[in-house]
């Protein structure tokens, strides 16, 4: 081996050791500062960081040894990019998600079960049981592998000066919802008495109306069948989809979630359905007199159905480095003062039992409406599938196409339905399957 | 006293204090200096390759874990019975073809308009040239503000009475196709136009005159001189921009994502969506492979038909 082939070899070597010199330069000292990692992607970015940024500076005073990063990650490629983290190891400490995404991460075996943490933590008893209850649905195991502090529900959204000045009474049965619709619009003038939502997302919207119409209870019934392509629930969604084009702008076709909100916001759409997260966006644009939130008028059989029931929190990454760290922030998230300031301001129901008594959440008519439904005992509540781990892929990926054919009538109702229907009986039978049940 | 001897030294013999280089350094080194280059090609160009090869050929499907496995050619069989494939196939074909041959029909044109003389050439150029330099991203941001129907163009439109309120040319299965070329049209045929004008400066102009005089037309002169000279330069232009074209996901990704209904789903956007959103990597690596089989078979049949870099 001559000299240059030496230094070279030497060169190898050398830029081997230091490589794995810094890889275990990166295991810290217990006394060392930490810092953690926290992704969210709830709410609007400017609001939701500004928010989160305060709750971050509020944890870093109590606990100066750790530091939290935040990096807000855009609704619509959230999950994408988690997928992406998860698949690569790339992690977070800490995400912040919710019953809708968490089985995903547990079937990937992604999440750190929270149990026994939260059984111990001083917080714990502040969560209401059914919250709880319905966080533990997200894996068969039964284990908690969120807290969950926050929750939605879904709101039909209307612009009450609008209808003031049209002279139009607020609507209160579904028959009054269609009747709104109709005389609200103009299209000569470009308004439109409803925003449907053809796009990116259109599930929760779907979902709302139909059942909240038809009264059918469940998702899926005891044998396991989507009830999705029920009578009544094609009933619903013909009438529904009668709306395209003649009570709605056509381009509603490809509506998402910020094509809705644009439409709503300059007063060419009057009415759209989406969850409590668009309170402090609506409030801001328009001022709390001027725009309602209703839940579901009662279905034709008598009862309320709602649906949409979501509850978020955060959750641990098995990759992470640092959990007990990273359960010191969750825990700290679980403070009722913090699930108080993270609720009101991004528009959310606090699932903090001394919380229900702030004096904000009385103050909020959707809000307010929400929790009163909710609590009746009457009411029926819709619980969809989100311990699939298909479900979303099945309803925002698989059933996009079918939907937009629909609503330019290339598709029946019953045919869409029909196909949904087995995609979600197929899935459950797969999961039934797989657990024993 | 004897007279000094001048010996020459031995062929081949060292200096003190050196050392000839070994018979395996000689051979070595110059694979040593292209190693880094090899490395490289290695780890961005084969690899990805074997590695989509391999997951064509397993269920790996991020959502659902557990069918993870070999299945050897299942996902080529469920291609074969996937209505979207079909689909894709035949939007990807009709957007390539309809692309390229509107960009070199209208990039032909600009550069032959713009080789000629007249004032304020230098700014036409650059206006012609420009929209090159925008990104697919931009793009799509510019052109979904015009085809907004509350706040673009159509809005406008919509106002004067010209077209109907709260219609979007991207909202219809036939208007979103073509809406989506128009947006790429303003994007890809500076590409055309700055290749064939480089090539059209290199027609000898004594050619153009000796016609001329000969009683040529203009568009004989077009015709018999100018396009079989620009021949190499258009097919490589329209080589070129055809796999981009098939290949093409920034524009439309943003634009339609493949909507509404499937009316813009092209191959790769179907890629996209189905290892992407659908986080179905298996099907979608066996969709990708597919694909790059296409584009090898066409590039190859189309070099040939061509008789690029050939002379006649």
């Amino acid at each position: 081996m001559n000299s240059e082939h030496r230094r070279l070899l030497a060169a190898s070597v050398l830029a081997a050791t230091l490589l794995v010199g810094t890889a275990c330069s990166s295991a810290p000292a217990a006394d060392q500062e930490v810092t953690l990692q926290w992704w969210t992607s709830g709410g609007d970015p400017e609001t939701a960081n500004r928010v989160n940024g305060e709750l971050i500076k509020r944890f870093e005073a109590e606990n100066p040894k750790i530091k939290v990063d935040l990096l807000y990650l855009p609704g619509d490629s959230a999950e994408q990019k988690i997928s992406t983290a998860v698949s690569t190891g790339a992690v977070p400490d800490i995400l912040d998600t919710g019953i809708v995404n968490v089985s995903n991460l547990t079937a990937r075996d992604a999440v750190e079960p929270l149990d026994d943490w939260f059984e111990n933590s001083e917080y714990a008893k502040n969560i209401p049981e059914s919250a709880l209850a319905n966080a533990r649905t997200a894996d068969p195991d039964g284990k908690l592998y969120f807290t969950p502090t926050m929750g939605l529900a879904n709101v039909l959204w209307y612009r009450k000066d609008l209808l003031k000045q049209a002279g139009v009474a607020e609507p209160k049965s579904w028959d009054d919802f269609y009747a709104v619709a109709d005389e609200m619009t103009d299209a000569d003038k470009g308004v439109f008495g409803y925003i449907i939502r053809g796009g990116n997302g259109f599930m929760p919207q779907l979902l709302d109306v139909m059942y909240g119409q038809s009264g059918v209870s469940s998702f899926i019934d005891e044998d396991g069948k989507s009830t999705l392509n029920d009578p009544r629930n094609v009933k619903a969604l013909e009438r529904y989809v009668e709306m395209y084009g003649k009570d709605t702008a056509k381009s509603d076709l490809n509506a998402d979630y910020l094509a809705m909100v644009a439409q709503f916001g300059s007063g060419k759409g009057v009415m759209f359905n989406h969850n409590l997260g668009s309170y402090t966006d609506n409030v801001k644009k328009f001022g709390a007199e001027n725009v309602a939130g209703v839940q579901p008028f009662p279905s034709e059989a008598g009862p309320v159905t709602v649906s949409g029931q979501t509850i978020l929190g955060n959750a641990i990454m098995k990759g992470s480095e640092h959990k007990d760290q990273a359960w010191k922030f969750v825990d700290f998230m679980m403070k009722p003062e913090n699930v108080s300031y993270i609720s009101e301001e991004l528009g959310y129901i606090p699932m903090s039992k001394p919380v229900f008594d702030d004096t904000w959440v009385k103050d909020r008519q959707p809000l307010v409406d929400a929790i009163a439904v909710i609590d009746d005992p009457k009411t029926q509540v819709l619980h969809e599938p989100f311990y699939l781990p298909e479900y979303q892929k099945i309803a925002k990926v698989t059933l996009q196409t079918p939907w937009q054919q629909v609503l330019q009538g290339q598709l029946s109702v019953k045919k869409f339905l029909d196909q949904a229907a087995d995609l979600f009986t197929q899935a459950e039978a797969a999961y039934r399957a797989r657990n024993g049940k | 006293m004897t007279a000094p001897t001048l010996t020459r030294p031995r062929r081949g013999a060292r200096l003190a204090g050196t050392r000839a280089p070994r018979w395996h350094s000689r051979v070595s080194t110059p694979y040593l200096l292209i190693a880094p280059t090899l490395v490289l090609l290695i780890v961005l160009f084969v690899y990805p390759i074997i590695n989509v090869v391999a997951l064509s050929m397993q269920s790996y499907n991020l959502a659902q874990p557990w069918d993870d496995g070999f299945v050897g050619v299942d996902n080529f069989v469920r291609m074969a019975a996937d209505t979207a494939f079909w689909q894709s196939i035949w939007v990807t074909f009709k957007w390539v073809f309809v692309e390229v041959g509107l960009q070199l029909v209208f990039g032909l044109i600009l550069a032959l308009i713009v080789n000629e003389t007249f004032i304020g050439r230098g700014l036409a150029r650059a206006l012609i040239f420009s929209p090159w330099a925008v990104s697919g991203v931009l793009t799509t941001t510019i052109w979904l503000l015009l085809y907004n129907p509350g706040a673009g163009l159509v809005g406008v439109l919509a106002d004067m009475g010209a077209v109907e309120h709260g219609v979007s040319p991207l909202a219809g299965t036939e208007s979103a196709f073509w809406a989506a070329v128009v947006a790429e049209l303003w994007r890809g045929v500076p590409f055309f136009a700055i290749l064939i004008l480089a090539d059209l400066q290199s027609v000898p102009r004594d050619l153009h005159e000796a016609a001329e005089v000969d009683g040529a037309n203009a568009w004989q002169r077009f015709w018999n001189i100018t396009l079989p000279h620009l021949r190499n330069a258009i097919v490589l232009a329209t080589l070129l921009r055809g796999v981009w074209e098939f290949n093409n996901v920034d524009l439309l990704y943003t634009l339609t994502g493949g909507g509404p209904a499937g009316a813009t789903t092209t191959l790769p956007l179907l890629i996209a969506n189905t290892a992407i959103r659908s986080s179905d990597f298996g099907y979608g690596s066996a969709l990708t492979v597919v694909g790059f089989v296409i584009l090898a078979v066409i590039t190859v049949v189309y070099l040939r038909l061509t008789k690029f870099g050939k002379e006649d």
